[in-house]
């Protein structure tokens, strides 16, 4: 993009439902007479098949339809074309689908399905409070010992249902962005508003905290040497059959009793945990009540979980560690640790089994297995991220410039990253699949962040190019997303490219206001074509505004053609999709917020 | 192992090249009959076959043989490649003639052998389309065998495996044949396996060598075959009787790095995109022919239940796909093939314009133009009129682009006023007619049309009492000036050249030289091909002027009439400038009787660093501007500092552009299939000998051509409105419909057709066409469907659409695979 965008307020959608018989219903709606709208000819595709719909309502130049299968808003005098046309359905905006009466209520409409009554409303939000809204649901609702990624409910849709316990894997990954998110939000509001302003002191505090949580992985698991654990969750958490989890006893820890473990033949695997959580971590369980021996942490960490930390960690210490000399020497020793680490261990993160665990494998002769061909475009851009990451917090060269630049001009690495598109058509081939049935989308926030960095730190020309040409190797299948935050970091990091003005509005102004998950319907739209895939993957032939798909974390295909959240309906998800795309174009002055009209 | 060397037997077979398509067809059957008795013969053996068209030649001809092929299939043993109809010239099809190539051969194959072709395999077509993976995936194939241009005419090409990327970010696995395509003899085999041997250690994967005497030649021999056992058997384990499908398979199994190729693959035959300008005329108007009269078929199919015409359209297309093949569409081979093509070109085109104009009266015949009291009875002078003077005629406008238009149309009737269906008059001129009877006038008049649809218009008799009331026209002229609402164009009275060409939008001068005189080059050193020469620079000067003059000039339109001479030759250009145009068109009618010459109209833009830009097939291409002759569809356009100039023609498929100076080829007259000839004396006929007709518009701009509007304009003058005199009836149509749209302007229909497994279902295709990521919205208010998709640059899309208005996405193939 060559200018600032500006995101105007724009609305958002809010539903609130009521039993058929609640005395809060206008009692007109009962008597309403709609007519069935006539559609030939209609201007516009039609979320629903226009036989479907029974009843309309004009309000001004806004025509109001319901059918059979949702609502539709049409508003021919929409400035953006992306706001045209609107699909109101259940789960998230309806109770359910089958419209039967509409009564105009301002912007919004009161409507009446066959098993409820919806009251929809269209208020209109700045982007910065969509952000700040969604921000004040995740503090409330979705952390769990200062970890970020999603928590459970005991209802679907309702937040007062709210389990105390969520998601168990990839948590230091979900929190770095989170962190990175409030990291990028105190930079800007310091500079907007001053560092003295209580709502960039809040900011700062969220940003420490979070940080604080992701940096606690290094050391939950007393290993003390600069492996990170996936998560950790507390005895009165129940344990998910997903992974291995040791829980801490002393200075030893037990492997627990799961298929994971069971299959590798470790349950009851004693491992040494004596070294020490760093005291300034310490609040994070102890302000629960909760001791070392309450925790029981997770092993078998993947690359994930160290670039999304180590992308925070650099700009941890590029906008924290510039008025905190404690927090930054904490953040270079932490990044000090984790290289180290790999380094150390030829290139591997290694488990408590002392082998490299299944995901976290930079080395070569990872690369050249059968397994690790592909991941090699991805891994090797991960290391030389992290080595020149290291370079940066630390301000130091040494081993990390030595093993840079033999990794670059010796073994290739440099080269690797652009080999990716290529392995992956290839694998495509071999394996009988559509290539778009090989991507992993977890890979492209990864991605993104290796390639960003590098990019981003890299000085010499030559490599800057080849990363830059790497990146572009990506952007087929990152752009399928039309996420703000990932197309913002291509953007910083290959400044001549573009991308698309108005996706990146309708990003944004098409949001939820809540990151509660309740479901979409979306098979039998009648608008959005479905492609099946050569081994049968169903997805859509367009990218649906957010506010009409499923609620997902990063890692989720957003074309999928399936009507759930990706954490199914009992869930409610972090906030950090959205906040780190805002706070980071506003950070990198990509978007900037329009005036209320 | 990693180095093996494939053994692909095989018999290269041109079905027409300095034979005729009968003689083509017989060789197919004496040498599928060979391949079949080596089969027989030599239990490792396996023989590699190209084109849908042979197998259905036999199939027709001799059923028996057939069958021993499909069980061969089956077993393995005989491998079907490329599934498209023959080897087409990869550069001047459409991209739905491409769509077309893989529809109707991949679901031949599908029926008799159970399978689709895996591999696209066009080994002796002379140059590819930057596009080609785009069509290949959509084909269903992800990998290619090609061979020209060789590493002599393209040593910047990878030789042997390479990925080959589109801009649309397909990709196909592709290799060019380092050596021949049908070695033979020891000698040969021996060398190549050297050559192929030496490649295969080096680039660390394997290679193949293809072998067998094609045209005429019935295959691999049995000395050919025995020889290559015998080297298996001596030691040389590498090699192995194979096919393109298992050598593929081989590759993709192993980590492969190998080089990645962006861009189009030329260039071989250079000569080969003007020669023989009737072959390309012809390819160009089948195609737009039998795509609109598909569409406006399907409509019908759609509104009235009627037969859509979907197994003659299959025939009628096929025949167009034959004459694709690559020696006949690039215009070298002999001249009696030409008639053949005549008449099988022909055939098509009469049943595209049969189903139009079956369809488009049905459609006519719907529509409310009934007008009270015209049928009162009417004077003897309305009588000899043959019609009530009282009472205007309606004409019926359809336009069969997914955009709305405004244009102009020409009915062979002269008016006295012109209005749309609102009773609003519109500019229109009585203008001289082609023939010489007692009223010597058409009317043109200015239209308006939604997108894939109609609009009713009404036309007055010249001889009734109506006048238009308030028309203001925009058309200005003098005896040297064009002039309409948007551009101001001056000619030069001596030579004829356009001078100044400005758009009043911005008041810019686009041309820095005179242009669009004829200019002669020297064609006497190529042969038909042009093989090794790549630039035609050889100017033997421009053509004289014999007279410029005014020729029209009325509320709609104006028009400068140059006439030029070159020894028995001449070019008349009618340059016409309409009411709210932003391009000049001209009209060129040219008779040619000069040999070995060729003419280009040049175009000379201002500004520095020009980049040249053309349409391909499927999308768009920009080349350097240093003079090489390159291969284009319906436009090219050379830009600089920001403006530019288009060149759009309806015939022609070459350009070179040197510097800032762009020159479309309109006339290329070899010898006919001249092939390296010493041309021993004869009474010659000539490619390009005698008559020719065609229209070629000037499109000034600003800014990157793609995104110009250019492909809209071209679109406009490939597929122009048709007016359909109507009669006066009620109906149930209304008088102006759109029954498809698409919101983005850079989003193009291409075809609208039912689909091919006879469900009735509904086929759209579409294509991004400027090299925008896209997202639109396509209305279809035929069948209660409308449905969003997003297009990356250049990306070509195919939608299924049932009955009850449900939309799929599929490919080439329609899902019928």
């Amino acid at each position: 993009m060559k200018k600032e965008i500006v995101l105007k307020p724009h609305f958002v959608r809010k539903s609130t439902h009521y039993a058929l018989e609640d005395s809060n219903v206008p009692k007109e709606l009962y008597s309403v007479i709609n007519e069935k709208p006539e559609l030939e000819d209609f201007p516009a595709p039609l979320p629903s098949k226009k036989s479907d719909y029974t009843c309309s309502v004009k309000v001004g130049n806004v025509l109001w339809l319901g059918a059979e299968t949702g609502l539709t808003r049409y508003d021919p005098d929409a400035e953006y074309s992306f706001d045209k046309v609107l699909y109101f359905s259940a789960d998230r905006d309806l109770k359910d689908n089958k419209v039967s009466a509409i009564l105009p209520d301002g912007d919004g409409v009161w409507v009446k399905t066959e098993t409820a009554v919806t009251h929809i409303e269209l208020p209109v939000y700045s982007a910065k409070e969509v952000s700040d809204i969604l921000l004040a649901e995740t503090l409330k609702y979705v952390q769990r010992h200062s970890m970020v990624s999603h928590k459970y409910l005991a209802r679907p849709g309702e937040h007062d249902s709210i389990l105390p316990y969520g998601s168990c894997d990839n948590d230091g990954g979900f929190t770095s962005q989170f962190c990175l998110a409030e990291i990028y939000r105190y930079s800007v509001l310091k500079k907007e508003k001053g560092a003295d302003d209580p709502e960039t002191l809040e900011a700062l505090k969220v940003a420490k905290r979070a940080l604080d949580a992701s940096v606690l992985l290094m050391y939950i698991h007393g290993r003390g040497n600069g492996f990170v654990s996936r998560t950790y969750s507390t005895a009165d958490e129940p344990l998910p059959d997903d992974g291995l989890f040791f829980r801490r006893q002393g200075n030893k820890a037990v492997a627990l009793d799961t298929s994971e473990s069971r299959e590798r033949g470790i349950v009851g695997l004693e491992v040494d945990c004596s070294a020490p959580v760093p005291d300034r971590l310490k609040y994070l369980y102890e302000e629960d009540g909760y001791t070392l021996d309450d925790i029981y942490f997770k092993c078998d960490t993947s690359s994930d979980e160290i670039t999304l930390q180590v992308l925070n960690l650099l700009f941890a210490h590029k906008e924290l560690g510039c008025d905190d000399p404690e927090l930054d020497e904490f953040i270079k020793v932490t990044t000090e640790n984790i290289v180290s680490h790999i380094i150390d261990n030829g290139f591997t993160l290694v488990d408590y089994s002392g082998e490299p665990t299944t995901w976290a494998r930079w080395d070569e002769p990872y690369f050249n297995s059968e397994d690790g061909w592909v991941d090699a475009a991805l891994n090797s851009a991960e290391l030389l991220f992290y080595l020149k990451a290291v370079m940066e917090i630390t301000g130091e060269t040494g081993r990390w410039k030595e093993t840079y630049d033999r990794l670059v001009y010796e073994r290739g690495y440099a080269d690797l990253p652009l080999e990716h598109d290529n392995r992956l058509y290839q694998i495509s081939l071999h394996d009988g699949m559509d290539p778009a049935e090989e991507i992993m989308y977890g890979d492209h926030w990864l991605a993104t962040a290796s390639l960003f960095g590098l990019c981003y730190l890299e000085k010499d020309e030559e490599l800057l190019g080849k990363y830059r040409r790497a990146f572009g190797t990506w952007r087929g299948s990152i752009e399928r997303e039309h996420d703000a935050a990932l197309d913002f970091l291509y953007l910083v990091a290959c400044p001549g490219e573009e991308v698309d003005e108005e996706r990146v509005k309708e990003w944004f102004m098409r949001a939820n206001i809540s990151r509660l998950a309740a479901g979409v319907s979306l098979i039998g739209r009648h608008d959005i074509p479905v492609k099946t895939l050569r081994c049968g993957y169903k997805e859509t032939s367009t990218l649906l505004p957010q506010d009409e798909k499923f609620i997902s974390k990063y890692d989720r295909n957003p074309l999928q053609y399936k009507n759930v959240d990706s954490g199914g309906l009992m869930c409610v998800e972090s906030c950090y999709v959205y906040t780190l795309s805002y706070w980071m174009g506003r950070y990198f002055g990509f978007i900037r917020e329009g005036e209320y009209e | 192992m990693k180095n093996n060397i494939h053994l692909i037997g095989n018999a290269h077979l041109d079905p027409t090249w300095l034979w005729r398509w009968q003689e083509g067809c017989g060789e197919v059957l004496q040498t599928f009959r060979s391949a079949v008795d080596r089969l027989k013969e030599y239990d490792d053996f396996v023989f590699t076959c190209s084109s849908a068209c042979y197998y259905k030649w036999v199939e027709d001809i001799d059923p028996e043989l057939f069958a021993e092929i499909t069980e061969l299939v089956k077993s393995g043993r005989w491998v079907p490649v490329n599934g498209w109809w023959v080897q087409p010239d990869c550069n001047m099809p459409s991209a739905e003639s491409f769509a077309r190539q893989a529809l109707y051969s991949q679901l031949y194959y599908k029926e008799k052998f159970g399978r689709i072709c895996e591999t696209g395999y066009n080994v002796d077509s002379f140059g590819h389309n930057a596009m080609m993976p785009k069509f290949l995936v959509n084909s269903g194939m992800r990998c290619y065998v090609m061979m020209r241009p060789d590493a002599g005419e393209n040593p910047d090409m990878p030789e042997g495996l390479f990925w080959w990327e589109s801009a649309d970010d397909s990709k196909v696995l592709t290799y060019r044949i380092p050596t021949g395509y049908g070695e033979s003899g020891k000698n040969a085999i021996g060398n190549a396996y050297k050559k192929l041997n030496n490649m295969a250690e080096e680039s660390g994967h394997g290679m193949m060598l293809f072998y067998g005497v094609g045209n005429h030649g019935g295959g691999p021999t049995k000395g050919d075959i025995e020889y290559l056992a015998s080297l298996k058997a001596e030691g040389y384990d590498n090699i192995k009787f194979s096919s393109p499908d298992e050598f593929f398979k081989e590759q993709f199994s192993m980590p492969l790095v190998i080089p990645v190729w962006k861009t189009e693959l030329q260039h071989h035959a250079s000569g080969c995109y003007s020669a023989t300008s009737f072959i390309k005329k012809q390819n160009r108007k089948t195609e737009n022919e039998l795509a609109n009269a598909e569409k406006w078929a399907s409509l019908s199919a759609a509104l009235f239940g009627s037969d859509s015409g979907r197994e003659d359209f299959k025939k009628a297309w096929l025949k167009l796909c034959y004459n694709q093949f690559h020696d006949i569409l690039c215009g070298c081979s002999i001249m009696e093939s030409y008639e053949d093509s005549a008449a099988q070109l022909g055939y098509a085109q009469t049943i595209a314009q049969d189903k139009q104009n079956e369809a488009l009266l049905r459609i006519a015949g719907k529509v409310d133009t009934w007008l009270d009291g015209v049928s009162d009875a009417v004077s003897c002078n309305e009588r000899h009129h043959c019609r009530n003077l009282k009472y205007p005629r309606p004409v019926i406008v359809f336009n069969p682009l997914s955009k709305e238009v405004e244009t102009t149309v020409r009915t062979y009737h002269p008016s006295s006023r012109v209005t749309d269906f609102e009773g609003n008059d519109v500019l229109f001129g009585n203008v001289r007619s082609s023939r010489s009877n007692d009223s010597h006038a058409d009317t043109v008049f200015k239209v308006k049309l939604p997108a894939f649809g109609y609009a009713l218009y009404w036309l007055w008799h010249e001889d009734s009492n109506a006048a238009p009331e308030n028309n203001r026209s925009p058309v200005k002229a003098g005896e040297d000036t064009l002039e309409n609402d948007k551009l101001i164009a001056k000619f030069d009275l001596t030579t004829g050249a356009l001078v100044s060409l400005v758009t009043k939008s911005d008041g810019k001068e686009h041309i820095a030289s005179p242009s669009l005189v004829p200019l002669l080059i020297d064609n006497s050193k190529p042969d038909t091909w042009a093989h090794g020469i790549f630039k035609f620079h050889d100017v033997l000067g421009e053509m004289k002027l014999d007279e410029i003059k005014l020729a029209e000039k009325n509320d709609v339109r104006a028009v400068m009439r140059v006439r030029y001479s070159y020894g028995k030759s001449y070019i008349s250009e009618d340059y016409v400038l309409d009411a709210g145009s932003e391009v000049i068109r001209s009209k060129v009618r040219a008779l040619w009787q000069e040999p070995l010459t060729m003419v280009k109209i040049p175009v000379t833009v201002t500004g520095e660093n020009p980049e040249a830009t053309y349409e391909i097939p499927g999308g768009f291409i920009k080349r350097k501007c240093e003079g090489y002759e390159d291969p284009a569809l319906t436009w090219g356009d050379v830009t600089a500092g920001g403006l530019g100039v288009s060149l759009i023609s309806d015939a022609k498929y070459s350009y070179d552009c040197i510097g800032s100076t762009l020159r479309l080829t309109v006339i290329r007259n070899s010898i006919f299939a001249d092939h390296f000839s010493d041309r021993p004396e004869a009474d010659f006929s000539y490619c390009d000998e005698g008559l020719q007709r065609f229209e070629y518009e000037v499109y000034p701009h600003a800014g990157k051509a793609e995104k110009s509007g250019v492909q809209k304009y071209a679109d406009m003058l490939n597929n122009k409105p048709v007016a359909v005199p109507a009669g006066y009836h009620k109906g149930s149509l209304p008088a102006v419909k759109s029954y498809v749209s698409v919101e983005r302007e850079n989003v193009s229909l291409l075809s609208f057709k039912t689909c091919e497994d006879g469900s009735g279902d509904y086929i759209i295709r579409l294509q991004e066409t400027a090299g925008t990521e896209s997202k639109t919205a396509v209305v279809f208010n035929l069948i209660n469907a409308g449905f969003y998709a997003d297009f990356e640059p250049l990306e070509i899309k195919t939608f299924r659409i049932d009955s009850e208005g449900v939309v799929t996405e599929t490919d080439f193939l329609e899902g019928v695979n």
